[in-house]
Order: structure tokens, then sequence, then C-alpha cells
């Protein structure tokens, strides 16, 4: 019973040391510590591509999708044309007689 | 718009003037609350660095549902959890390497950080020191609980505040944390003899 009271009032006695902690002062240069740490982070995230602002992505991102669909959007509409450039092509080929011939001839 | 709100708004709009207010106002307030968590100077005051970067960063995010100083000991609160939580899990991993490595294995009772508080008076270095690897070993909340309590100095309705609790469970949170730090204290005074 006694080592038990002796026990807690050990233990009492060594949590009433932290009453007993001093107050320990900042560093004196924190502050400026902070503050060059600030101005650093901002130099560092200081972006290299900062003229490129979300208005002119967008808009550019825009002329690419309507430059994309202008390109698919012809490429379907001149399948006609493709097919009488073809012919044109073919009438050339015979007028200048470029055709190569089927025939191999085997000596 | 009252001083603190234009304070405030001078924080947001990113104004230098302003934070080095600030600075000036809590350096050392935000200080004692790590230095409370964390037993060493040099650790404690990159913790408080810290601090001040995320205020710095996050400022325009704060709605002002609570009181600067409450949000300022919030993020003070949780950058001092995460460096504890980090230092803890490269203690473990070490001790694990020690283990399945040839190297000695590690003193258990070592601390996540070398002890090194400036105010403790060098005859209850010891005592303290055991008394915050004690605390250390506590569930989160009644380390928080107990830190800002007994080591920071805060009031019940200051944590109520910080850590969002009613008060009542802040009450029973630090007497769970008082009989579990008497036990801890206890056993290890057991195992000393």
């Amino acid at each position: 019973m006694k080592t038990t009271k002796n026990k807690n009032l050990g233990n009492n006695n060594t949590l009433n040391i932290l009453d007993s902690i001093q107050e320990v002062q900042v560093s004196p240069f924190f502050k400026n510590k902070v503050l060059n740490t600030i101005a650093q982070q901002k130099e560092v995230k200081e972006p290299s591509f900062s003229w490129f602002s979300p208005q002119l992505q967008l808009s550019s991102l825009a002329l690419i999708i309507c430059v994309n669909i202008g390109a698919i959007y012809y490429s379907f509409s001149s399948t006609e044309t493709s097919q009488e450039q073809l012919s044109e092509f073919e009438t050339f080929v015979q007028d200048y007689n470029l055709e190569s011939t089927n025939s191999i001839s085997i000596n | 718009m009252t001083n603190q709100e234009e304070f405030l708004e001078k924080l947001k709009s990113g104004s230098q003037a302003a934070f080095s207010q600030l600075l000036d106002d809590y350096q050392q307030k935000v200080f004692h609350t790590c230095i409370s968590f964390v037993p060493n100077k040099e650790d404690a005051e990159d913790v408080a660095q810290e601090v001040f970067l995320e205020v710095y960063k996050s400022v325009s995010k704060f709605k002002g549902d609570s009181k600067l100083s409450t949000w300022i000991y919030k993020i003070c609160t949780n950058k001092c959890l995460e460096f504890i939580r980090k230092k803890n899990a490269k203690k473990r991993f070490a001790f694990m390497q020690s283990i399945t490595g040839n190297q000695i294995p590690m003193d258990k009772t070592n601390f996540y950080t070398e002890f090194n508080h400036p105010g403790i008076l060098l005859e209850n270095k010891e005592k303290s020191e055991t008394i915050y690897f004690a605390i250390n070993t506590l569930p989160e909340s009644q380390r928080v609980v107990f830190t800002l309590a007994k080591l920071d100095g805060k009031s019940y309705q200051e944590i109520v505040e910080i850590t969002g609790k009613s008060l009542s469970s802040v009450e029973s949170i630090m007497f769970r944390a008082k009989k579990n730090l008497q036990k801890k204290l206890e056993d290890f005074y057991k195992n000393e003899q």
C-alpha cells in the first residue's frame, strides 16, 4: 500500500516537472528566415509560360478543335473530287503510255 | 469593417506588411506550441516555419469561420503531428533494418528526435525525457489534448476551438491521458527497479 502511494507520488512529481519548463524564445532570425523562404518560393514558382493565360489556353484549344473538325469535314466531303482526280490521272497515264505492262516475257 | 477583418483582407491580398505583422504577433506563440510537441529547438523552428508557409499559402482560403489564431493553431497542431508521424515512421524503418541487417539493434527507448529542450532544467532532463517518451506513446487525440493543455498551457476552451471537440470530450480525453500517462510512468519505473 505504502509503495503504491510512493509510486503515485513519484509519478505526480514527475508530471509536475512539466510545470517547471521555462519558455523558450524563438530565434531572432526566425522572422527573416520565413520571409526569405517565402520570397525564394515566389521566385522559383514564377512560371515560364506566364504569358500563356488560361483564356489564351482555352482559345488555343478551341482553335485546334476547329482546325481538326475542318480537316475531318474536308476529307469526307472531298471523296468525289478525289475520284475525279483519279480518273484524270488515269487518262494522263494512258495518253503518255506510262502504264506498266503486266505481261512478263519469259525467254 | 473591424480591424481584424481589415487585417485579414490585407493578408488575403498578399500584403508583405500584413504578413510581417502576423509573424511578429504569432512567431513566439506558434514556436511555443511547436516546441511543446517537438522537444528540439531546431526541429520546432523548422515546423514553425512550415506553419507560416502554410498560413501564407492558404490564407486566401480562410473563410473566417473561426478566429485567425485558432486557425493558425490548428495548422500548427497538424504540422507537428505530421512531423512526429514522419519521424516515427523513419525510426521504425531504421529499427526494422537493424533487425533484418547486421547492424546493432537500436535502443527502443530512442525518441523520434534528439531531445533538446532549452527550457528544461538540466536536473529534470532525464525525467522530462521519460515523460515526453511516454506522451509519444499515447493515442493521438490524448497526446494532442495533453500537450496543448499541460505543455503549451492552452485553456480547455482554446483546445475545444482548436480540436473541434466538445468541452466534455476534451475533459474526458485529458482525464484518460493523465491516467494512461501515470500508468505508463509507473510501468517504466517498475521495470527500471
